[in-house]
């Protein structure tokens, strides 16, 4: 991850490899244009030979030859650059190429000032009007460049000038070129060069010209590049947006096709036993026995849609606060221990609660906290198996203080095991307890009647009340649900 | 019925399995049933049935189709005439049929759970008719 041009957030990959592609198209660009304009220079020094307007230009046909020769170089620079970049991504590299893009533009953009320089040099010094062109090359390099080089490129411009200026003047370069001279005896000579008060003056201008130019390219080119990023970033949003939209849509049809199958194998059933009551050829004992399987067939369909609906509520409603109370935990201990005790008996299991003597006060809805605590001791006794009195099967419920136990998270809270004597979960299915219609092998294999949504509907409650769960089981010798809740503020 | 004929029931919920016995008890067949295929192929050895009624999502979510290709690749077994019986195309967008998907799911024919005692009856006699008994083991 890199910074990106405006100094805002860092940029993703796919934002680096962008900006880097739009540098190469301008690199590439550059390129053509250089060979337009040494093709362009080579003509206009074909027609001067014709027209003969400015003497001495055997050194800008050298100039124009090499303008040829560094493009050619600086074409070889930009395609092994492309190369290296194209094979970094397809290795997975995550390092930044702009850097070294930013080089070969800037280097082209000194050569091409350089250039100019000699062409202006070689057709009249500082009174040649061509100085103007050095705009183009700073106002490119804010374009495409950073701030930093940018002034570089400008310093370099005003430098060559100075070069030129402050040589002419000192008369250390010579002899001094006049700009076309062909036509010198039409127009009065210009003398800026010899004049030192002319030349600070012109030099002044020209140096207040680069800065003044980039410093308002560089501006206007940081607005654009971060208005670029924040587009680029908006886009990946809604690029990802878009691929969750359709993983959730995709869970849910799985969802739907998957309730609809479970929905239809209690339907199936109740269907098949009806036909079989209603073929007339067995005894009335018979028929009625098939008609109470129908009928509990019937109430498990029924307790599954319950489910499914409570589920589908609570998934829908998680967000909604607005009804939620800080109440004292104890009590939803007290409801299920009441509710408990009815089946203690008939299972000949034993249920032991064990509470804290102080409030255990947590924020949340009591109904949906009553439900899971009572899904989890249900289970817990419908999975202990009636042993023999002598040796009864126990459920174990206990609520103490406890920290959270997720790393990262330094909250109080309660922490809730409901633990059992039972047939236990085996190891391998442990991951996908809380998978909505995922119900044990071994539960399956003893024919325990269940929905497979109710610890879906536990982890719901206890993930919208910020709160966590967990399941420790060793098969056939118990299984132990711990669940922490945040204590109330 | 001159002879009768030994359907085992392969699935692994019991209403199912006592609602198709009796239809099929009515009906004057003998019906054995099991709950998984291991417990199929245990009936199979002790008496080859005239037909198997197989039912596909049991313990595993193929398990029928795995008993179906073992029974076909075996020379005893494989003249059993197979009916899969399951509410398997509800999870799949399956729709199985005799004419398209018997070439790759070893099965004679296919019905979609629940099955009228009419139609289990009308295709258990087409296809009695239709194939001749398996040879005896041994």
């Amino acid at each position: 991850m890199t910074q990106d041009a405006g100094g805002g957030r860092p940029l993703g990959r796919m934002e680096q490899r962008m900006t880097e592609s739009e540098l190469l198209v301008r690199c590439r660009w550059l390129l053509r244009t250089r060979w337009v304009f040494a093709t362009a220079l080579a003509g206009v020094l074909a027609l001067n030979e014709w027209l003969r307007l400015q003497e001495m230009t055997g050194p800008i046909w050298v100039v124009a030859a090499l303008i040829g020769l560094y493009n050619f170089g600086l074409t070889a620079w930009t395609r092994r650059l492309d190369s290296a970049l194209r094979l970094q991504d397809a290795e997975g590299g995550t390092a930044s190429g702009r850097g070294r893009i930013e080089t070969l533009v800037f280097v082209q953009m000194a050569l091409d000032a350089l250039a100019l320089t000699l062409v202006l040099r070689y057709s009249g010094g500082i009174e040649n009007p061509l100085a103007f062109f050095y705009i183009f090359h700073v106002t490119l390099a804010s374009i495409l460049l950073s701030r930093r080089l940018s002034y570089g490129l400008a310093s370099v411009a005003t430098g060559l000038v100075t070069v030129i200026a402050a040589g002419e003047w000192s008369g250390l370069l010579r002899p001094h070129y006049r700009f076309l001279s062909g036509l010198s005896n039409l127009t009065a000579p210009v003398e800026i060069h010899s004049n030192g008060p002319l030349v600070i003056c012109y030099l002044a201008a020209f140096a207040c010209a680069m800065y003044v130019t980039t410093y308002v390219a560089t501006s206007v080119a940081a607005q654009l590049r971060q208005r670029e990023a924040q587009l680029l970033r908006t886009t990946e949003a809604l690029r990802e947006t878009s691929c969750k939209l359709a993983e959730l849509e995709e869970r849910k049809s799985q969802f739907m096709v998957t309730a609809a199958h479970q929905l239809k194998s209690p339907l199936a059933a109740i269907v098949s036993l009806i036909n079989a009551a209603a073929t007339g050829q067995i005894s009335p004992a018979k028929q009625k026995e098939m008609l109470g399987r129908a009928v509990s067939r019937a109430e498990v369909a029924v307790r599954q849609v319950q489910e499914l609906l409570a589920l589908a509520r609570l998934r829908t409603l998680s967000p909604a606060r607005q009804s939620w109370k800080v109440f004292d935990f104890r009590e939803v201990l007290d409801g299920v221990r009441a509710a408990a005790s009815d089946r203690e008996e008939e299972k000949r299991v034993k249920v032991d609660f064990e509470a804290p003597a102080q409030p255990a006060w947590v924020e949340g809805s009591r109904d949906d906290l009553y439900d899971a605590v009572m899904n989890l001791v249900d289970n817990a006794l419908k999975y202990t198996e009636p042993r023999p009195a002598s040796e009864a099967g126990t459920v174990r419920v206990a609520l103490r203080p406890a920290p959270c136990p997720e790393p990262g998270r330094s909250s109080e809270g309660w922490e809730l095991t409901v633990s059992d004597t039972g047939i236990g979960i085996p190891q391998a299915e442990l991951p996908k307890l809380f998978q909505d219609f995922f119900r044990a092998g071994n539960a399956v294999r003893r024919k325990i009647p269940g929905t497979g949504l109710g610890l879906s509907i536990v982890e719901q409650v206890v993930r919208m009340h910020g709160g966590a769960i967990r399941a420790d089981s060793v098969e056939n010798r118990g299984s132990t649900f711990t669940v922490w809740l945040p204590r109330a503020p | 019925m001159a002879e009768e004929k030994t359907i085992l029931v392969v699935d692994d919920d019991p209403d199912i399995v006592e609602s198709t016995r009796v239809v099929l008890e009515s009906a004057g067949y003998r019906v054995t049933s099991a709950a998984n295929a291991a417990e199929a192929v245990s009936c199979i050895e002790r008496q080859v049935p005239d037909l198997i009624l197989l039912d596909i999502m049991m313990a595993e979510p193929t398990e029928g189709f795995h008993l179906s290709y073992k029974l076909r690749d075996d020379p005893l077994y494989a003249k059993i005439p197979i009916i899969i019986v399951s509410g398997i195309s509800g999870k799949t967008g399956f729709n199985f049929s005799r004419e398209k998907d018997t070439d790759y799911v070893k099965a004679d024919d296919f019905l979609d759970k629940p099955v009228s005692p009419q139609t289990l009856l009308s295709k258990i006699a087409t296809l009695l008719e239709r194939k001749r008994g398996p040879r005896k083991p041994g």
